[in-house]
């Protein structure tokens, strides 16, 4: 019981200092939430465009054109080679069904009714059973290689590059939110260091009549965790307003290109929230203990 | 009770403020440190209560050393003693209740008990009508009482008054000093740190003398 009323009596003697400054407790918890939101907002842009290049990856096809002048003995060899060369479907399409094919469009049926020969080469269509683009990659590099193919078109090239700009994103957004973070730290370092001073007498006498250092120290925790857990809850209500307001504007720019921003999980709700709380908290004993050492010294 | 030996502080800069100060106060003694401003008196007493660390000698409390005792550990010590001073230290942002009750707080006593401490503590020093108003209504001597019922409602083995009446008139002062001997009365040992001499006479305390931080025979 006197340890409940001891840690409530510090609790709410924070809660109440916190309140009697409210505009400036106010904008600082909205700098908090602001500063927060962002790098996560970032993250789940980047996040929708992940899903995007993976999904993109796992469509990975090989085009292999041969030559327009490849003989049937040549297809023979091609294919044996393919099949020797890759683990998968290999589908090949016939020159003379491709422009049968291409014919069937409107667009291009005229013109290949005035066709004098048939421009279109044969086509070996290669879908890998497991998606590896650094192996489809490497594969293609060979095939490219072989007399007889014109060309090799491997469609996810570009997909993997997106990948590795998000995956280079990510960690921007990573430093972004370590930096964030340290000024998270400094800031909270400052504020407690301000409430110490505002506290210097209270300090000085409860030091006198025998408080421990976790005794001064403690209503300084209770008032980082009450500023880091409002800073968090900030930054959580501005993502959900993002999600139900913004979206709304950006879904329709984003969807061309493919990029689906999901609903965000608990985790990534609850990621800012224990980033706050423990940041503001590290502050706080930081910016205390700073206090008590010095004057202990 | 209170034993120092060759005690000496020096402080940062060069300020010998002790020198070699040996002596002994016994349980229930009340005892008189004077001297002039300068000569060490506050000094002593922050050594005796574990707020400042000596630079040389020990100074030993009911048989335990304050040198050997952790940073840690001196906040337990600092509960064995009350503490008056001349400024008085009181939370002016706080009502006279609870600058009384920080103490009990402290040594987490239950809600009820505190109460009934602060109470009596304030009953004690006459100020228990007041125990909802705020230290800056209170006059210096009800402020220099208000001190004492903080350093008293632990029910303190000893009691260290740094100049207690030094802000106050000589009919203030009176009172506070019939306050003290009535504690010493009922056992606690009483140290008290002066430069008036007034304040001693007729009292048949003994006294100590401090003159440039040494002792005086």
């Amino acid at each position: 019981m006197n340890w409940f009323y001891i840690r409530f009596s510090a609790f709410s003697d924070s809660i109440s200092r916190f309140f009697r400054q409210p505009i400036t407790s106010l904008l600082h918890i909205l700098g908090m939430g602001i500063a927060l939101s962002i790098p996560m907002g970032c993250y789940m842009l980047l996040d929708g465009a992940d899903q995007f290049s993976r999904k993109l990856n796992n469509s990975t096809q090989l085009n292999v054109f041969l030559t327009t002048e490849s003989s049937d003995e040549t297809v023979k060899t091609a294919q044996t080679q393919l099949e020797e060369l890759f683990d998968g479907d290999i589908k090949f399409i016939d020159r003379d069904q491709g422009l049968s094919e291409l014919s069937k469009n409107p667009e291009f049926s005229e013109l290949v009714a005035n066709l004098d020969a048939n421009p279109i080469p044969h086509l070996f269509v290669l879908t890998p059973n497991q998606n590896n683009p650094q192996q489809l990659l490497s594969i293609a590099q060979i095939i490219e290689n072989w007399p007889f193919v014109e060309e090799v078109r491997f469609d996810a090239d570009w997909a993997g590059k997106l990948e590795s700009f998000v995956k280079l994103s990510k960690i921007l957004v990573m430093l972004v939110v370590l930096l964030i973070g340290l000024g998270f730290v400094s800031s909270i370092f400052t504020t407690i260091q301000l409430q110490i001073t505002i506290r210097k007498d209270e300090i000085e006498v409860a030091r006198l009549v025998g408080a421990t250092a976790r005794f001064i120290r403690r209503p300084f925790l209770y008032y980082g965790f009450i500023q880091g857990l409002l800073g968090g809850l900030c930054a959580v209500f501005i993502i959900f307003l993002g999600m139900k307001y913004g979206l709304k504007f950006l879904q329709p720019m984003l969807e061309p290109l493919g990029i689906f921003i999901r609903k965000p999980s608990l985790l990534t709700l609850g990621a800012p929230l224990i980033l706050s709380v423990s940041l503001s908290l590290l502050g706080a004993w930081l910016s205390s203990n700073n206090h008590l050492k010095k004057i202990d010294s | 009770m209170i034993t120092t030996e060759q005690v000496s502080k020096r402080y940062p800069g060069g300020h010998q403020a002790l020198k070699n100060v040996s002596l002994s106060i016994q349980e229930g003694e009340m005892v008189f440190l004077t001297g002039h401003s300068g000569a060490g008196k506050s000094t002593l007493m922050k050594l005796i209560g574990g707020i400042e660390r000596a630079t040389s000698g020990s100074i030993t409390i009911n048989g335990t050393k304050i040198s050997n005792l952790t940073r840690s550990a001196l906040p337990y010590l600092r509960r064995n003693f009350g503490f008056v001073f001349q400024d008085n230290k009181l939370l002016l942002d706080r009502s006279v209740f609870h600058n009384v009750a920080l103490p009990l707080l402290i040594s987490g006593f239950s809600k009820s008990e505190i109460t009934t401490r602060v109470r009596a503590a304030l009953d004690k020093v006459g100020l228990l009508e007041k125990e909802r108003f705020s230290p800056v209504t209170l006059s210096g001597g009800e402020q220099q009482r208000l001190c004492i019922a903080r350093a008293i409602v632990n029910k303190p083995a000893i009691l260290l008054a740094d100049e207690p009446t030094g802000n106050l008139d000589p009919g203030y002062a009176a009172d506070i000093v019939a306050m003290f001997r009535a504690f010493n009365r009922v056992g606690v040992t009483v140290v008290i740190a002066t430069h008036d001499p007034a304040m001693i006479q007729g009292l048949g305390a003994r006294i100590i003398s401090l003159k440039r931080g040494e002792l005086q025979e």
